[in-house]
């Protein structure tokens, strides 16, 4: 897409006019003053707004307003805008020049309105560039060129290197995210999600439903052997529920007993009757709740706490062994090699004395004796050191190695407490070891106290771990039972008692059912058809989910490696073509440039430094980003781009870079548009000889009514 | 390969300048470098892609 024209209706120093473009060069040739730079500044001003109109409004009048005509590919995108009112007209039209797109609303410069941002999509989907900043960045080379530093315009022209699909990736890659994060919480890339999704969901319930079936399974294929043993199981553990069931009706009909006896006023002569259930018992929970402890505990309790202490004085034993040990350390001493060597040099003197003073030779064997002894002595230390040293750090890696276990001990043991809802610091895990015994002492004075008269049958021990499923069931409910065992007790509790024990009683029964069927060798599980298929579906249901979870994991792989390699296939590119072009112009001076992660160039200097841009000259900074505008238009070449309009850009430019620039620009217009504003009459002479379009501005007659040029008025004008 | 990712019109995607031309070619790529048992999960996320790049872009497809 091309600009075709410019019309410029009030603005400026213009009224009334229309400046026709080609595709190519086109070269606005004028002296100063002409309007030149008012006539380019025309594009970003209707296209995205102007901060100061006053700037461009003709003097005299009330009125600002131009319009821009754009051609391509059989479409027509006309965008006119009151520079005033800021109300801006687009509409694109079809090969046909049919109405296809058409927008009428007020779009102010910096609106951020949801008109502003569907405007600037519009302009973003149809010319390539939806932002002001970066047109000045990427398509706009004035006298000072916006250069390219900070986050948001690098930001912008990462996503304008990208191309149009970056929008499209982001829409995708969205999509695939979400899908795969309603299937499973879990997460390749980072942060796990909190809660479970699908994939976790059928996983657990599949896992609860696993032991089951796997039970049912076993029962329907153990040999007779591994029956009889079921058998002989199920039967101590229906033994042990059945004595606590009937210990449990025993309580109850207590409890039904009281109840029944609390209405009936006491005489207030008749002493309360004395009985072990009612006498002077405080309710147990409330007992309980005084002393700060649970209604109930867990069965492993005890043994975790157990296990705890005997941590905790297995640590304690080993510190002793440790202080001892670094004491005896401490005893261990160096041999004072300082003396020594201070003694030896003395006699190394004194000798010395001795053989210049003339002495006899005899008289050596003193200080050569002495010094002997003094190496020996030394020698003697340093071994006695080095012994005892070992046998000390072999005696702290064994203690280390016992502590480091007791520790990971501790750490495991932690874990389970964690488990278990206990506390698992040491501290509180002494606390509540000390609950517990006060637990146990409360529980079995209770239970004492509410034994019927005569009873022979043994305490219950309800926070002891018992070793099978049955029997904690039992004490469980035993627990729960306990948990009401609160003296004379009121209708509602009794029915609560009463129903646990219902349940307690059912649960005794299907137990029952189950040693029948064991011993009359019928398969267990009476639904267990329904089961297993149930079971099928819910795996094939995960397995769908975990090649869904696999696909869409692949998928984002590969689009963000797809995404991550075209922008930077692009970026090499730019880099690659700006490095051409600008070696060219600067004559092989820098051979090469680069962008950092913010887009920011920087020069190679002597082969191995880069330096910034800013370090250079404002010629070598001018040629730099001309070139990178160049090659930024030839990468993009998406048929979507604006002109490259450049504003008297070899100003700041030498003889020989000017000629390099020249070509350069050139070369570019052949694959696109270019206007080229310049006073320089060399530049004419250079348009008649490779028949660029020229605008011809004359500064006489500024108000002169709109004027149709041809190539060849264009070209005669300079002849 | 072609007939392998189910997609007829790989040979012109692999040639396209934009990122789904770049999500193809990576495909074949990958698909040359994996295991028989990782070739359907290629083949499938890919199409997965080009579903998702046809309903953003429908014309383009």
């Amino acid at each position: 897409m091309i600009l075709r024209s410019i019309e410029l209706e009030e603005f400026g120093k213009f009224r009334g006019r229309t400046f026709e473009l080609r595709h190519g060069m086109n070269l606005v040739l004028g002296p100063n003053e002409a309007g030149k730079s008012t006539l380019v500044e025309a594009i970003p001003a209707v296209l995205f707004g102007c901060r100061d109109v006053s700037r461009l409004k003709p003097w005299g009048k009330n009125a600002c307003a131009a319009r821009l005509v754009f051609e391509g590919g059989g479409q027509t995108v006309e965008v006119h805008r009151d520079l005033l009112s800021d109300d801006v007209h687009l509409i694109e039209r079809d090969d046909l020049y049919q109405v296809v797109t058409e927008f009428r609303e007020r779009v102010p410069l910096r609106g951020r309105g949801v008109a502003a941002k569907r405007y600037r999509n519009l302009l973003a989907r149809l010319l390539g560039i939806g932002d002001e900043e970066l047109f000045r960045a990427t398509c706009f080379f004035g006298h000072t060129p916006q250069e390219w530093r900070g986050d948001e315009l690098s930001r912008k022209l990462r996503e304008l290197l990208g191309g149009g699909s970056q929008k499209d990736y982001e829409q995708i890659m969205e999509s695939l995210l979400e899908e795969h994060f309603s299937l499973t919480r879990y997460s390749p890339w980072g942060r796990d999600k909190q809660q479970d999704r699908q994939l976790e969901i059928l996983d657990r319930e599949l896992a609860e439903r696993q032991p089951q079936t796997a039970g049912e399974v076993t029962a329907e294929t153990v040999d007779p052997d591994d029956t009889a043993a079921r058998i002989r199981r199920l039967d101590e553990e229906i033994a042990r529920d059945q004595a606590e069931y009937d210990k449990g009706v025993r309580y109850v009909e207590q409890v039904r007993a009281r109840t029944a006896a609390q209405p009936q006023p006491a005489p207030a002569t008749t002493p309360p009757p004395v009985s072990a259930a009612s006498g002077d018992h405080a309710p147990l929970p409330d007992r309980l709740r005084a002393a700060g402890l649970p209604e109930s505990l867990s069965p492993q309790t005890p043994e975790l706490l157990g296990e705890a202490a005997a941590i905790r004085q297995e640590l304690a034993e080993l510190q002793q062994p440790l202080s001892r040990l670094q004491q005896q350390e401490k005893g261990l001493k160096k041999p004072p090699w300082l003396l020594l060597g201070s003694l030896a040099l003395l006699l190394i003197v004194a000798v010395l004395a001795v053989l210049f003073t003339g002495l006899p030779v005899w008289s050596l064997l003193l200080p050569a004796g002495a010094l002997l002894a003094l190496l020996g002595f030394g020698g003697w230390r340093q071994w006695t050191y080095g012994k005892g040293r070992s046998i000390c750090d072999q005696e702290r890696d064994r203690l280390e190695k016992q502590r480091a276990a007791a520790l990971a001990r501790q750490e495991l043991l932690s874990e389970r407490c964690e488990a278990l809802g206990l506390p698992t610091a040491p501290i509180d895990l002494v606390r509540l070891q000390k609950l517990v015994a006060q637990h146990r002492d409360l529980l079995q004075e209770f239970w004492s106290g509410t034994e019927p008269a005569g009873s022979t049958e043994r305490q219950p021990e309800p926070a002891e771990p018992q070793p099978s499923v049955a029997s904690e069931q039992a004490v469980d409910t035993g627990s729960g039972l306990q948990a009401y065992d609160d003296g004379p007790g009121d209708a509602t509790e009794l029915a609560e008692l009463e129903r646990r024990l219902a349940e307690f009683g059912q649960q005794l029964h299907d137990r029952r059912a189950e040693l029948a069927r064991l011993q009359a060798g019928l398969p267990s599980g009476p639904v267990s058809g329904n089961t297993d298929s149930e079971l099928q579906a819910l795996k094939v249901r995960r397995q769908e989910i975990a090649v869904r979870v696999a696909v869409l994991r692949q998928a984002i792989e590969l689009l963000a490696e797809a995404v991550e390699r075209y922008a930077k296939s692009d970026l090499l590119q730019l880099i690659e073509d700006a490095s051409r072009l600008f070696s060219k112009v600067t004559r092989d001076r820098y051979p090469e440039i680069r962008l950092d992660t913010r887009m920011h160039p920087e020069l190679r200097v002597d082969d191995k430094r880069w330096q910034p841009v800013e370090c250079f000259s404002r010629g070598t900074v001018d040629a730099l980003y001309l070139a990178l505008r160049v090659a930024l238009a030839r990468v993009r070449g998406d048929g979507r781009s604006l002109p490259l309009i450049l504003d008297d850009p070899f100003a700041h430019l030498d003889q020989q870079r000017f000629a390099g620039a020249l070509n350069m620009v050139n070369l570019a217009a052949v694959q696109g548009q270019l206007i080229l504003l310049s006073h320089n009459q060399e530049l004419a002479r250079r348009a008649a000889r490779e028949r660029w379009h020229v605008v011809a501005l004359d500064p006489g007659s500024p108000d002169q009514t709109a004027m149709e040029e041809t190539d060849h008025d264009g070209q005669l004008h300079l002849l | 390969m072609k007939e392998m990712l189910e997609v007829p019109e790989l040979d012109e995607l692999s040639t396209e300048k934009s990122v789904r031309g770049e999500v193809a070619r990576l495909a074949e790529k990958r698909l040359q470098a994996a295991t028989p048992e990782e070739r359907p999960l290629i083949a499938a996320a890919l199409r997965l892609l080009l579903d998702r790049f046809a309903a953003v872009e429908p014309d383009k497809l």
